[in-house]
């Protein structure tokens, strides 16, 4: 009986072990169709942070791994390039994964980015390929219009004659008709409008007919596939007022990429009113934190305030913790008026990509160094900014660089208490406090001094290098560590930044040589004739030929006075040797280098060769008489022994 | 009276022996963390010895120790194997201790499991079990979360919870834990007065540490997930040591009968005569040991600048320093135009315990996933070796070089490079022979 008991028991656990097994495996599978779905749900409300970690957690599980994977690779396909990762990773992610699915590359939505590409680097061929298989109404536009610059017209027909074109809207088939409007494809007509038509023309073609009224008159019975197809093509040849008209619908719905595209227009146009009202209007999602930015500047500009609605928890489910981070910083920044400039500057700067594709944040950069008394790197992203129309304007913030920089050129020297306070006034990505701690650190002249100084400057000759004083400083901490070949290389730039920093190019290479730390004379020599003719080559509109040639000569002189002076032979015999190379009749350095030579009974030949060359060119110097008698004694006690 | 006096030498030898042997071991254990399961092995042995119930059992014979403790001993000097001394110096201890006190055969090789059980593992095999626990029990974490429908996801040993990583490394694995449950099984099953109670005492110890560990984590996981980083960290070490208690009394509560134990019992007095050859050899041996740790390591340093690398000092965790155990360690984090990358020598003087700490145990010891790619030879004897190391979604290469220093007396040197995994292999090779050549020179 007891053994009965112990049977029974060990089959109830062994049944029960079994059912909980099998229960969990089933709760398992359930929980995975949960990730899948929240994800779904999540991406298209706009949540692609949060569908993208749903999908982590349905990856990360073996157990999920199942026929629907190809179903999450696309919602993380389409979630993922809308959350920002640092250094761009999120594309990087997305080829990948463009690598992993099958239907993920056969997906018509995702075609139809690459075939804009395609179209927009007039790769016509590809963006027919790419938009094939779509059946969208933008992607039939692309596939139409590369195939009319193929001219491919059996292929065009063919497709022509299976569109749908009740499918599109008659907007979109007044420019089908458009861009056939020359070939030999017949198309099915579709009664359209006149004035859309005369806005299909427009958009394509240009005109000079009243398109404002026009605009106003259509743009409600355009749809928003219609408003992105006619906006992206009108404002691509610079109609930019007509863009503005369509889109200034304010109870309309309008997704982020048009509201973002009408704040550029606003803010371009100096429109700071209009701006500031677009948080009251009609939007699919909240706006995104680029148009907030300019709704932000432009409120500063009008009222010297800030006062964007930024839900930092919202954006952060939205387009992940990086972008709301970053994004969130930057308005609180900016929502008070008397942050410090570099303060913005370096909330600015660690963004890299988030701002990358923002010519807003470029001007604002731009202004801000300009602030800060840093030049260079102001025209860097002036030049961006400018791309897109932009140049810098306002007084948005204050900054406090010390008055004490100023001096800097004349050779003044900070003190450490000073330097201090220039870094904290400075943003991390500036010139200035570079180049004032770079100097402090190498006057130190130890290994470690020299390190750090290079650490320091290394960053500028990226930014700026056209900034000779910053290479003049890379070339000095190289040479320290005896990499001539790089210090070389950063005199060679200074020189070519700033013919004014010749000078002190030379004067840097002599006190390379005379360290001792293995610069030859041979290479000094080169150095200078080098740094030489850069300097006649940058300068070669306001120089003839002759007056180049003295320049070098003279320098070469000056190396071989200085050679003389601390009786240094091979570098004396280098210099004059350059000398005669560019001119061949100067008689001195001929004499010169016969005296150095005479001092090598193997060179007494050649020396006294040169010394009669001298003596031909300029008799009347007595002092070659004397070294040609000074070489023919020496020949002579040769002869002797 | 000569046969007798014979005997006592022979007693008195095995002891100064076995001083000798665990001197050194025993000081450094005390100066460490390993300082309890040291208290924890003495005090059962005290308590199996102090078993008054009575058991059918001969004692067993002593004779056969000392042979095999100089077998062990003169097979460790040849292999370099130091913890075969450890364990030939155990085996004198024990002998001493139980030709003083003859015990019946189980309680005599519970004994001997105690005193082994000082011995910490190889660390190559310390790493793999604690590896092994760690996975383990981040995968029991992860489906207990999941059921619990929270968004916790695995990766090797780190558990991804919402935003937040948590690494179950080789501090939190456990494993330290294995050697008091094992002491407080054995001890219990000594102790208990049924077999079947024994056996259940023993089969329960790995289980039960899995148990009290995973309570540990958990309470530490819960700190980190509110963002209670510091105290988190105090309640891992605090939980730890409480922890290292718990599983050893456990077994003892659960299933010893301690009403047997008698401290009469123990012959005090007989072992205190043991005591002075004992301490002489072992303080003999500290000093020796102490005399020969005062031959400074080599003065190794990275350079500060090579073709455009400009090196500054990098801090190296206290984790890692205590991890590595080395004689000399030091990292710079070097710089140019073309990126960074972390350089990091360290030096044993016992090339036996160098080899112990490769970077792949080490990286794994810590929590990262680790995959190896390629061992190199280079310059004849010298070896490279590359990885690819992840932890909380971030991924670097690291290569190592690694070399008999023989400028010294023979330790072992490790170079190893951490720099992006975009840099290909030949990169990589290149960058380190290039620094390797520039630190060392000709001197491996």
């Amino acid at each position: 009986m007891k053994r009965l008991l112990i049977f029974g028991l060990f089959v109830l656990c062994t049944g029960a072990s079994l059912l909980g097994f099998l229960q969990y495996k089933v709760h398992r599978k359930s929980v995975c169709a949960a990730w899948l779905q929240e994800a779904q749900s999540a991406e298209q409300a706009g949540y692609y942070a949060d569908a993208i970690d749903q999908l982590t957690l349905y990856f990360s599980e073996k157990n999920c791994r199942s026929k629907s994977d190809p179903g999450a690779i696309e919602i993380l396909a389409r979630a993922r390039p809308m959350v920002p990762l640092p250094g761009g990773g999120e594309l990087a992610q997305q080829l990948s994964l463009s690598r992993l699915g099958w239907r993920l590359e056969r997906n018509a939505e995702f075609q139809l980015t690459q075939a804009k590409a395609a179209l927009a680097q007039g790769d016509w061929l590809s963006a027919s390929k790419l938009t094939a298989s779509s059946s969208s109404g933008q992607s039939a536009l692309i596939r139409i219009a590369a195939l009319v610059r193929l001219k491919n017209w059996k292929e065009l027909q063919g497709f022509v004659d299976e569109m749908d074109t009740m499918s599109l809207s008659p907007f979109q088939n007044a420019l089908l008709k458009e861009l056939l409007i020359n070939s030999p494809v017949t198309t099915p007509s579709q009664p359209v409008r006149s004035d859309i038509t005369s806005l299909a023309k427009a958009a394509l073609r240009g005109g000079t007919e009243d398109t404002q009224s026009l605009a106003r008159s259509v743009k409600s019975l355009l749809t928003n596939d219609d408003l992105t197809i006619a906006t992206a093509l009108l404002a691509a040849s610079g109609r930019n007022d007509i863009v503005t008209s369509l889109l200034d619908q304010p109870e309309r719905p309008l997704s982020q990429a048009l509201l973002k595209r009408l704040a550029f227009q606003y803010w371009s146009k100096k429109n700071y009113p209009a701006l500031t009202n677009m948080p009251a209007r009609g939007a699919e999602t909240p706006l995104k934190a680029d148009i907030l930015l300019m709704i932000c500047l432009a409120e500063r500009e009008l009222a010297k305030r800030c006062s964007v609605n930024f839900d930092v928890a919202d954006y952060s489910r939205r387009y992940g913790d990086y972008a709301a981070g970053h994004w969130g910083n930057l308005f609180k920044l900016l929502g008070n008026w008397a942050t410090p400039a570099h303060e913005i500057v370096d909330a600015l700067v660690t963004m890299g990509d988030l701002i990358s594709k923002g010519p807003v944040a470029y001007q604002l950069l731009s202004s801000l160094y300009l602030e800060l008394d840093e030049p260079e790197l102001a025209s860097r992203f002036e030049r961006a900014a400018m791309m897109f129309g932009l140049t810098p304007s306002g007084k948005w913030h204050r900054s406090s660089i010390p008055a004490w920089t100023s001096r800097l050129n004349e050779g003044y020297h900070p003190t450490a208490r000073q330097l201090a306070d220039l870094e904290e006034a400075s943003p991390d990505q500036a010139i200035l406090w570079r180049l004032v701690k770079s100097r402090l650190a190498l006057s130190k002249g130890t290994d470690e001094g020299a390190a750090e100084a290079l650490r320091i400057i290394r960053p500028v000759l990226g930014w700026a290098p056209e900034v000779a004083t910053a290479q003049l400083l890379a070339a000095s901490s190289t040479a320290y560590f005896g990499d001539h070949e790089a210090a070389y290389g950063h005199l060679m730039n200074a020189v070519k930044a700033d013919t004014a920093s010749a000078i002190a190019a030379l004067r840097l290479s002599l006190h390379f040589y005379n360290q001792k730390n293995g610069l030859t004379a041979t290479e000094l020599n080169h150095w200078w004739e080098s740094i030489s003719r850069t300097e006649v080559g940058n300068k070669e509109t306001e120089m003839t030929e002759a007056k180049s040639r003295q320049l070098l000569v003279e320098r070469a002189l000056i190396l071989a006075a200085i050679a003389e002076q601390e009786k240094d032979e091979l570098l004396a015999k280098n210099a004059y040797r350059s000398i005669l190379k560019k001119q061949p009749d100067h008689h001195v350095a001929m004499n010169n280098l016969a005296v150095w030579l005479a001092k090598d009974e193997r060179q007494l030949k050649e020396a006294r060769k040169l010394t009669l060359t001298a003596i031909a060119l300029d008799p009347s110097q007595r002092e070659y008489l004397l070294t040609l008698r000074d070489i023919d004694r020496a020949l002579e006690q040769v002869v002797e022994s | 009276m000569m046969q007798l006096s014979l005997h006592s030498i022979y007693i008195s030898a095995q002891a100064i022996g076995a001083g000798l042997l665990l001197g050194p071991f025993a000081v450094a254990s005390l100066q460490s963390e390993r300082w309890p399961i040291l208290v924890l092995s003495c005090l059962s042995i005290v308590l199996i010895s102090g078993n008054t119930s009575i058991v059918r059992d001969r004692p067993v014979g002593t004779t056969w120790m000392a042979p095999v403790a100089l077998a062990m001993l003169i097979l460790g000097l040849v292999l370099s194997v130091n913890k075969l001394l450890l364990i030939a110096g155990i085996l004198l201890l024990t002998s001493v201790f139980l030709t003083k006190m003859p015990l019946p055969r189980c309680r005599s090789i519970a004994i001997i499991a105690c005193a082994c059980l000082m011995v910490p593992l190889p660390a190559a095999l310390e790493t793999e079990l604690a590896t092994s626990l760690a996975y383990m029990e981040a995968s029991m974490f992860v489906a207990i979360g999941q059921a619990m429908n929270l968004p916790v996801r695995l990766s090797g040993a780190q558990i991804f919870f919402e935003h937040s990583v948590v690494t179950i490394n080789q501090d939190c694995s456990g494993t330290l834990l294995l050697i008091p449950a094992l002491l407080g099984s054995i001890t219990a099953a000594t102790l208990s007065r049924k077999t079947r109670c024994a056996v259940i005492a023993i089969s329960l110890a790995l289980p039960g540490v899995l148990l009290i560990n995973l309570v540990r984590l958990a309470i530490v996981l819960g700190l980190l997930a509110n963002g209670n980083n510091e105290l988190a960290d105090e309640w891992h070490d605090i939980l730890g040591f409480s922890a290292l208690a718990f599983s050893w009394v456990a077994p003892l509560w659960l299933f010893a009968d301690l009403e047997a134990f008698n401290h009469r019992n123990t012959p005090w007095i007989a072992l205190s005569r043991a005591l002075p050859p004992l301490l002489i050899g072992g303080l003999a041996s500290v000093a020796i040991s102490m005399s020969d740790s005062n031959r400074s390591a080599p003065k190794l340093h990275l350079p500060t600048y090579v073709s455009g690398w400009v090196a500054e000092d990098f801090e190296i965790p206290p984790e890692e320093i205590r991890i590595l155990n080395a004689d000399h360690v030091s990292r710079r984090r070097y710089t140019s135009e073309n990126g960074e990358f972390l350089l990091t020598i360290i030096y044993h003087g016992d090339p036996g315990v160098g080899r112990e700490h490769s970077s792949e145990r080490c990286f794994r010891a810590m929590g990262w996933q680790v995959e190896k790619h390629d061992n190199m030879p280079v310059e004849d004897a010298n070896l490279l070796t590359f990885l690819t190391v992840s932890s909380g979604g971030h991924r670097q290469a690291v290569v190592e070089y690694e070399a008999e220093y023989t400028k010294s007396s023979g330790g072992l040197l490790r170079i190893q490079l951490v720099t992006s995994p975009e840099l290909t292999k030949r990169q990589q090779q290149d960058l380190i022979l290039q620094f390797t050549k520039k630190t060392l020179g000709d001197e491996t």
